[in-house]
């Protein structure tokens, strides 16, 4: 930082050294670069992505859930207008319990895969399911169906 | 000859990041691990900076940035504008940080990265630049949060353009410039209250 006159030349020099300390002090942790070159291995280009509806936790419905004691933080996805998959994401510390139910209900699987690999669970005749013990962070659940093709939600930080 | 093909590198170079974003998401959309390893590469420093702008706990800082680069993935193909990859990346770590400040109740705020000497310099160095290191670092953390988050993308390697900014951050182009100068104004004064002037 040398003293100077020049406006332009100070903020240069004052933005080249916070660039130079971030640089030092607060570089990309090596485990998260890592996990970002592992993210090219979920590429799918089979199933049908389902996109996010609605989070609860986005729209004002969670003081709702806060006024009734719960925590409980519902996702709605869906696979154009005629399937729909809707998750409860039910935290106790760093696990979550992911309930659900997909619609129109049909028995199949459900498989949520998170950071640390896959939770498998069923889906019963009434299109519900329930994972338990899934790590905090993002998810994705893969609901296979007979007669269609795989279903894939958006990633989800849960 | 030779100097012929330096200054033909220059060219290419000077082209270089908006040519190979849009030719590396072709090329990944298409399966090539080296190409997503290239804008792994090129662009974490920016998602990082992003995400860090947000004030938020490591955990939940690696959290949203994986989840910017999983949500890359399965757009892979279906990215409108390619050439504004930066942009997009911005856009959504930023969307996906303000989710999990809105949903989480996990999220501890944090100003102190932790931080870690580099034993390989000499003490005593290492004593200053640490010192000045801290107070740079806490001086930006008293910035309200738009502009560090505004400064830490002007800082990352490479800098976000200020087009990937206005995109990013939903502001004229023509603001970041004076914004720019405010902040750092601002930031000025925070290290001078800290009792470090610039003219050491």
């Amino acid at each position: 930082m040398s003293g100077t006159n020049d406006p332009n030349q100070a903020d240069a020099e004052l933005l080249g050294d916070l660039a130079s300390v971030l640089a030092r002090t607060d570089a990309v942790p090596g485990h998260v670069v890592d996990a970002a070159y592992a993210a090219f291995e979920t590429r799918d280009l089979e199933a049908q992505l389902a996109v996010l509806l609605r989070d609860s936790a986005a729209d004002g419905a969670r003081e709702l859930a806060g006024v009734r004691g719960a925590s409980t933080r519902l996702l709605t996805f869906s696979v154009g207008e005629e399937r729909f998959v809707e998750v409860d994401i039910d935290p106790d510390g760093e696990r979550r319990t992911l309930t659900g139910y997909v619609v129109p209900s049909e028995p199949g699987e459900l498989v949520v895969e998170h950071a640390g690999g896959q939770t498998t669970a069923g889906i019963d005749a009434h299109g519900r399911f329930s994972a338990a013990l899934v790590p905090s962070g993002p998810v994705r659940l893969r609901v296979t169906l007979p007669g269609v093709r795989p279903i894939l939600t958006e990633w989800m930080p849960v | 000859m030779r100097k012929h093909h330096f200054r033909g590198t220059l060219a290419v170079l000077s082209a270089h990041s908006t040519f190979d974003s849009a030719a590396s998401l072709r090329a990944a959309a298409n399966g090539d691990a080296a190409a997503w390893r290239w804008i792994v590469d090129r662009y974490s420093r920016l998602v990082w900076a992003t995400v860090r702008g947000h004030r938020l706990a490591d955990a939940d800082a690696a959290d949203v940035v994986q989840t910017t680069w999983l949500r890359l993935v399965e757009s892979l193909g279906r990215i409108d504008d390619p050439d504004r990859l930066g942009a997009w990346l911005v856009t959504t770590a930023r969307r996906e940080a303000l989710r999990v400040i809105a949903s989480s109740a996990r999220t501890v705020p944090t100003d102190d990265h932790g931080e870690l000497p580099d034993p390989q310099r000499p003490l005593e160095h290492r004593l200053l630049v640490h010192e000045r290191d801290t107070l740079l670092r806490e001086a930006l953390a008293r910035l309200p949060e738009s502009q560090q988050l505004l400064l830490r993308l002007l800082a990352a390697d490479p800098p976000a353009t200020y087009e990937e900014i206005s995109i990013a951050l939903d502001m004229p182009i023509g603001s970041i410039g004076p914004l720019r100068r405010r902040y750092l104004d601002r930031l000025r004064n925070e290290l001078a209250a800290s009792g470090i002037t610039e003219a050491q």
